[in-house]
């Protein structure tokens, strides 16, 4: 493990995790992202209950990261994007749920 | 934002969400029933042999335009991952192995008919249960297992029964009754249910305008960045 930031050992168990993916709304993007190979706007929108605003903001986060892929196509004159995990960010959201669970799984009784 | 998030729940509820809308009810509703309609479809003056194909051509439409603008743009588009891709190939080979075996059986079944003759009483009436068992009630079963849609196990079951049912009503109400009665019941309640979870859907997922959607969204993204 890492130092911790202020010097005094190891780091804490919560620091290694992904705040990126711990954020409730994204994380809820990221799990749909992860159940199937793709998805677009108004699907992941209707599963995941967040508006367009809130949606769009996280979205925006997740591809700056490099997390997610927005894939552009023309379907019967209409444009139609599709959206899917680039393989960072499905390793990246494997790394945050085994991160989770070991942090669980740390906690006394 | 308060839901648990267990992968293996959320695939599969997100999977069976394609059978919210109650197409597919809707849709096999309408081939049961349209399996026995036919005669009375006659009679009200449809000629043949479009009152053979009436019925499943109205349900091949009514899904067709149902998915296109009553699920697409309130439900979205999505492609499942490769556990959904496997099952999919599975069921085409289970749906072409059926298809093998219900002609084996018809025609090993025609050819003892016209070898022995029908047969009759209990032996009659247990052999037609067994056989549409075999080509009815199991390939249905198998759907449903491959395609995770549990109310087709009840319709497998009951498009199964309508055949016994035709032949005990048959000294009650002769032909075509017979067939009309337990067909279209069972056909009726497919269709019934599958306009119940289309208002459910239709009320749970509002509509979005597809282009205009789009375009905000492609714009808001850009923005957003």
């Amino acid at each position: 493990m890492k130092p911790d930031k202020d010097g005094s050992g190891e780091q804490k168990p919560l620091d290694i995790i992904d705040k990126l993916i711990h954020e409730p709304a994204r994380l809820l993007i990221m799990a749909h992202l992860y159940v199937v190979e793709s998805a677009d706007f108004v699907f992941l929108i209707q599963h995941t209950g967040l508006t367009w605003g809130n949606f769009s903001s996280h979205m925006s986060k997740l591809e700056a990261a490099g997390y997610i892929d927005v894939e552009k196509e023309i379907k019967g004159k209409k444009p139609h994007t599709m959206l899917h995990l680039t393989d960072k960010g499905r390793t990246a959201f494997r790394i945050y749920r085994q991160q989770m669970k070991q942090v669980f799984d740390d906690l006394p009784d | 934002m308060t839901q648990q998030i267990n992968l293996n729940e959320l695939e599969k509820k997100t999977y069976q969400s394609m059978f919210q809308d109650g197409l597919w009810d809707i849709f096999l509703g309408l081939m049961i029933a349209g399996s026995a309609l036919h005669p009375l479809l006659l009679d009200i003056g449809i000629p043949k042999p479009l009152n053979l194909f009436l019925m499943p051509l109205l349900a091949i439409l009514i899904f067709y335009t149902g998915k296109k603008f009553i699920t697409i743009p309130r439900m979205g588009q999505v492609k499942f991952g490769p556990k959904r891709q496997a099952a999919q190939k599975k069921l085409r080979i289970a749906v072409v192995f059926f298809v093998l075996v219900t002609w084996i059986i018809l025609i090993l079944t025609i050819s003892r008919i016209s070898d022995v003759g029908p047969l009759e009483g209990l032996t009659g009436h247990l052999f037609i249960v067994i056989l549409i068992i075999l080509i009815i009630t199991v390939p249905l079963c198998v759907v449903a297992y491959f395609l995770d849609f549990d109310r087709l196990y009840v319709y497998a079951v009951l498009f199964g029964m309508a055949f016994p049912l035709a032949e005990l009503l048959y000294p009650y109400v002769g032909s075509p009754l017979q067939w009309v009665i337990p067909f279209g019941i069972i056909g009726g309640i497919g269709v019934v249910t599958g306009l119940v979870y289309l208002i459910q859907f239709v009320r749970k997922y509002p509509k979005i305008n597809f282009s205009d959607y789009h375009s905000q969204t492609t714009e808001g993204f850009d923005e957003a960045r």
